[in-house]
């Protein structure tokens, strides 16, 4: 079995206990199991973990809250599972959906690059948000900026002409 | 070719119709230069559009690609973003000005209401746009309009996951931002337009002009706009927080939607939700309350200037207070 080696979460607002998903990764493989853990969900609940997408719903399995409201599983997206973008949703026994997350579904052969892989260089989900800008080095280019100023200067410059020629009449 | 000419051939002698004299002043032009903000936001996401991936595991990564490789699309997307604030206050500008003029009195209260209605797209355009980013404010803006979809039943559906199980809510968000929207805002600039070339503006005074007189001023101050948000975006250029875990809440909304947070901060969820209801109810019975000759015209011109001020008071108040949590 290919377990997923980053931890990546994945917080879901739920309403049923607003409990959170976390996953190993966002992206999963076909044929290939991934840790599932649950939190701050209602307590000695039972949810059914489905995979939805464009060809329907996949029932991945069940799963039930203990007395603390978390669980944790592992599922395996069966095999003849079409790559693609789907929903990992946890439905309740209500049928509503208690919690949700975005995953891609990839193939498991003619990867260029493993899962692992993969995760760690392009996704680097975080555990705790943050409401600080990132600090990125933005793309510079004298280019750019010397037609920005020039825009900037013609338009003044158009606009006051066309004040100007506006007064006159 | 000479000039008479070129404008036989292009009919621009249509654009010779009389129009007040007074409709020359700036205040008259801020619709106009509205919409100036309107085709800058339009022709710099027409570029965005192309380098932008709707994916929800990937937008985020796309907007970071945009900032950090790609100079010129970077800072025409400090233009969209900042061309997108320049359009709220114009449009806010506008409508305070018509208001006080009574602009939408009898025959123009259509011309007010597809303005109102302009207005609440604005704020879908700067809803969807937010969102697009996938970082921590867009997600928690996400959340937040999904708990505020579930109280309005079927008409909510489109902001919940699971409308369309084909198609995720970013996706869908996406071309609510690119398609929906501006087709349905082109529409009602048109009728705007329209309403304003048939029924005239507001101005007052027997001097007249002609509409292609006005034109020198209008682009004018267009271009000032230009100048204007060309220049603020090489200044402050736009920010993006981290990819957005949601679950959390540690965000400010952007700017125009502070009052909305101010709201729900002392309301909560329903403060959230009246908000909006309050402010467009209120512009949506303007004309029907002040009419001419009216009792209620008094009342509504002060509860008008009561709500612009509370507005910018809770934009102010929402602006200094800390970062609260609503939806856990």
């Amino acid at each position: 079995m290919k377990t997923i080696l980053v931890l990546v979460a994945l917080a879901v607002t739920a309403v049923h206990g607003g409990g959170k998903l976390k996953m190993a990764s966002k992206h999963l493989m076909v044929n290939a199991a991934f840790g599932l853990t649950g939190s701050e969900f209602e307590k000695k609940e039972e949810f059914t973990i489905l995979l939805i997408g464009s060809s329907g719903r996949t029932k991945l399995g069940e799963i039930k809250s203990d007395t603390a409201g978390k669980f944790a599983t592992t599922v395996t997206i069966p095999a003849g599972t079409k790559a693609g973008s789907y929903r990992l949703v946890l439905e309740a026994s209500d049928d509503d959906e208690a919690a949700s997350a975005d995953v891609m579904v990839m193939a498991n052969d003619g990867m260029a690059v493993g899962a692992e892989e993969h995760d760690t260089t392009r996704h680097e989900a975080m555990d705790m948000p943050s409401h600080e800008p990132l600090t990125l080095e933005r793309a510079r280019s004298p280019l750019v900026l010397g037609g920005a100023l020039t825009t900037i200067v013609l338009a003044l410059v158009l606009g006051s002409v066309l004040l100007r020629c506006n007064s006159q009449a | 070719m000479t000039q008479s000419a070129i404008t036989s051939r292009l009919a621009l002698d249509a654009l010779d119709y009389p129009i007040p004299a007074r409709a020359n002043r700036l205040d008259f032009m801020l619709g106009a230069l509205t919409l100036a903000a309107l085709v800058l936001l339009a022709l710099t996401g027409i570029v965005l559009t192309q380098f932008y991936n709707p994916s929800p595991l990937d937008a985020h990564a796309s907007v970071q690609a945009i900032i950090t490789a790609m100079p010129l699309v970077s800072y025409l997307r400090d233009v969209h973003a900042l061309s997108a604030s320049a359009s709220v206050v114009l449009v806010f500008a506008h409508l305070s000005a018509v208001f006080w003029r009574r602009g939408f009195r009898n025959p123009r209260e259509g011309l007010w209401w597809s303005g109102v209605l302009l207005l609440a797209l604005l704020f879908g355009l700067l809803f969807t746009g937010t969102v697009l980013r996938s970082d921590q404010e867009a997600i928690e803006a996400l959340a937040h309009a999904i708990a505020g979809s579930a109280y309005m039943g079927p008409l909510g559906a489109l902001f919940q996951p699971g409308f369309s199980n084909s198609s995720p809510i970013i996706a869908r968000m996406y071309a609510m931002h690119v398609s929906i929207m501006p087709i349905l805002l082109a529409g009602l600039v048109a009728l705007h337009m329209w309403l304003i070339r048939h029924l005239g503006v507001s101005a007052t005074g027997e001097a007249r002009a002609t509409f292609s007189s006005h034109l020198r001023p209008m682009s004018a101050f267009s271009l000032f706009v230009v100048a204007i948000v060309a220049a603020l975006a090489l200044i402050w250029p736009t920010s993006l927080l981290a990819p957005g875990v949601a679950g959390f809440e540690v965000t400010k909304p952007s700017w125009p939607f502070l009052w909305i947070y101010a709201a729900e901060n002392l309301a909560g969820m329903p403060g959230m939700m009246l908000a909006p209801v309050v402010l467009f109810g209120f512009l949506a019975i303007v004309p029907l309350t002040d009419r001419e000759g009216g009792k209620l015209a008094g009342a509504t011109r002060a509860a008008g200037a009561t709500l612009l001020v509370l507005l910018v008071a809770a934009i102010v108040y929402a602006w200094v207070a800390p970062a609260q949590v609503h939806l856990m």
